[in-house]
């Protein structure tokens, strides 16, 4: 698996490249946005880390270059505090983001996750069903169990609850998630994803309050995290 | 407009002088006028006063100094006692005038000093809490790299989560100072939507560890649906509201996040079983860089500005922030926000 490494500092550089040297990546890094689509390319790498604030060519613009010819993952690297950009980067296309300071460990997830959406091109991942803790949701007979016990969903409630397990562990803005389980026209209606997703919490998380796996990223979306 | 009643006012202070005989002697009739010129500085300005200042001036003289009727004076006392009135007349009028910049500018003096003392209070506790995370991690980075006897891989383990604990803690602190001041710049707007309460405290709860989180429990009101916020800023408050009662309550007692309604508002409140805040505390405790009473200065990290931050997000989020001890011992920290 080959990675491209975008950033102007020099040490987030190394230790990046040490991190996923470390576990089995190959890295390639650049210093600039320019010299970070040249390298894309040249060499096309697997997945792209994109730092967002970098002088001259910055992430955003380097996203949206890098969109008109290719789906390469994208993982964006942001600051706290920075909701607009992240969205903007997600709406740019993105795939997940991550806030500065960061543990590599949290790094490789996301990229094990955007990663495994890349391999499979279709939505319907072939899977007869799908297990985490006590969630069971049998594909085939659109049955979801929790604990053993039937849980009824409604068909939207079905329908967004495959989309979040197909996409785990990446982040799904809330128009993502309402075009694709509402459509493109819907994607505005904020509000009825937010109630569709408390009641899926509170009928598929053992303790609501506590969701351990729909998780809320706040103004931006939800991101089901599995641990995997 | 403000000349022509400062006129009128001059032709009734006139009016009556001439009415009463009042201006028998030169002496009476300044005086009056110079009640008219201050009223005019008080309430119109530099300008009106030293309009009616030459109006009364040259009133006086035409009316009341002989030969009356014309502007020529007669006596070269008179004379004097008239340039002397216009004198007085126009350094009044802008002495009284200027009142209200001399207030204004005292007032700026006291916000530059305040923020001037704000700006050392802070800079020196920076120095105090930054300091002290980055000297552990100089400590633990410098063993790791030293020569000398190998490390055994417990204290190696134990040095590397050391450093990791500590950036974490800088990383709050940064956070910290960070929305003060967009606080204090007015830079934080909300942008308030309707969140879940469940889903709040959800994103609350994400912020701690499965150990932390065993000592946290939860109460929400059924009756509960959305409340008008800025989900991300609301999260602040509750984690550091969380924060504080972990921290200020011994290691084996729960902390309550109970939320529910009353008739005009949601209430969020988080409680702990510790030792309580004392009269001085509740008083202060939302003032910048307050740390509790009687709290060992090195024992608790922390900024002391967290709960500023608080209560000015709560308030930008149209609530309130309340502090109080609860029965059975321990504090009660209280969020209302009003029902939409």
């Amino acid at each position: 698996m080959k990675v491209l490494v975008i950033d102007d500092e020099p040490q987030i550089r190394r230790a990046l490249r040490a991190g996923l040297e470390r576990t089995g990546y190959s890295v390639q890094s650049a210093s600039t946005g320019e010299e970070g689509l040249t390298l894309a390319s040249e060499r096309p790498p697997d997945i792209v880390i994109l730092d967002l604030a970098m002088p001259g060519t910055d992430g955003f613009a380097v996203c949206e270059e890098l969109r008109r010819w290719t789906n390469i993952p994208i993982i964006v690297l942001s600051v706290r505090d920075k909701e607009d950009d992240k969205i903007r980067a997600l709406d740019l296309g993105a795939d997940d983001y991550l806030i500065k300071p960061f543990g590599v460990g949290e790094l490789l997830a996301r990229m094990r996750a955007v990663l495994r959406r890349a391999s499979t091109n279709e939505e319907d991942s072939g899977e007869p069903a799908f297990v985490v803790d006590d969630l069971k949701v049998d594909y085939i007979n659109r049955q979801v169990t929790v604990a053993g016990q039937e849980i009824h969903l409604t068909p939207k409630e079905y329908d967004l609850l495959k989309c979040l397990i197909y996409y785990r562990n990446r982040v799904m803005t809330h128009s993502q998630l309402l075009s694709k389980v509402w459509g493109p026209d819907h994607v505005y209606e904020a509000h009825t994803l937010r109630v569709h997703m408390a009641n899926l919490r509170s009928k598929i998380e053992k303790d609501p309050a506590r969701p351990k796996h729909i998780q809320t990223e706040p103004r931006i979306g939800y991101r089901f995290k599995v641990d995997e | 407009m403000q000349y022509l009643c400062a006129t009128l006012a001059v032709a009734l202070v006139t009016s009556v002088v001439l009415q009463f005989g009042l201006g028998a002697t030169v002496a009476n009739a300044p005086i009056l006028y110079l009640l008219v010129v201050t009223v005019a500085a008080l309430f119109a300005g530099r300008g009106v006063a030293i309009w009616v200042s030459f109006a009364s001036f040259l009133v006086i003289n035409w009316f009341f100094v002989t030969p009356r009727y014309t502007l020529t004076v007669q006596s070269p006392t008179e004379w004097i006692t008239l340039c002397m009135f216009l004198f007085t007349a126009v350094i009044t009028g802008q002495l009284v005038a200027l009142r209200d910049a001399l207030i204004q500018s005292r007032s700026e003096a006291a916000a530059l000093a305040d923020a001037d003392r704000l700006k050392t209070a802070l800079l020196s506790m920076v120095s105090h809490d930054f300091r002290s995370p980055l000297t552990a991690i100089k400590a633990s980075v410098s063993t790791l790299l030293s020569e000398g006897k190998p490390l055994d891989t417990e204290t190696h383990k134990v040095l590397c989560q050391t450093i990791e604990q500590e950036t974490d803690r800088l990383n709050l602190l940064i956070g910290n100072i960070l929305d003060l001041s967009r606080l204090e710049a007015g830079a934080w707007q909300p942008k308030i939507e309707a969140t879940p309460v469940s889903e709040l405290i959800g994103m609350v709860l994400d912020n701690f560890n499965a150990e932390l989180n065993k000592r946290i429990v939860v109460q929400i009101d059924s009756q509960l649906t959305d409340i008008a916020i800025d989900s991300v800023q609301m999260v602040q408050v509750v984690k550091n509201l969380v924060e504080n009662a972990l921290k200020y309550s011994p290691s084996d007692s729960l902390v309550e996040i109970v939320a529910g309604r009353d008739d005009e508002s949601t209430t969020i409140a988080v409680l702990d079983r510790g030792s309580g805040l004392s009269g001085e505390d509740i008083e202060h405790i939302f003032e910048r860089f307050y740390r509790g009473v009687g709290l060992p200065e090195s024992s608790l990290p922390g900024l002391g500005i967290g709960l500023a931050v608080c209560r000015g997000l709560v308030e930008a989020n149209g609530g309130t922030l309340a502090a109080g001890n609860r029965q059975g011992g321990g504090a009660v920290f209280t969020i209302s926000l009003p029902l939409r």
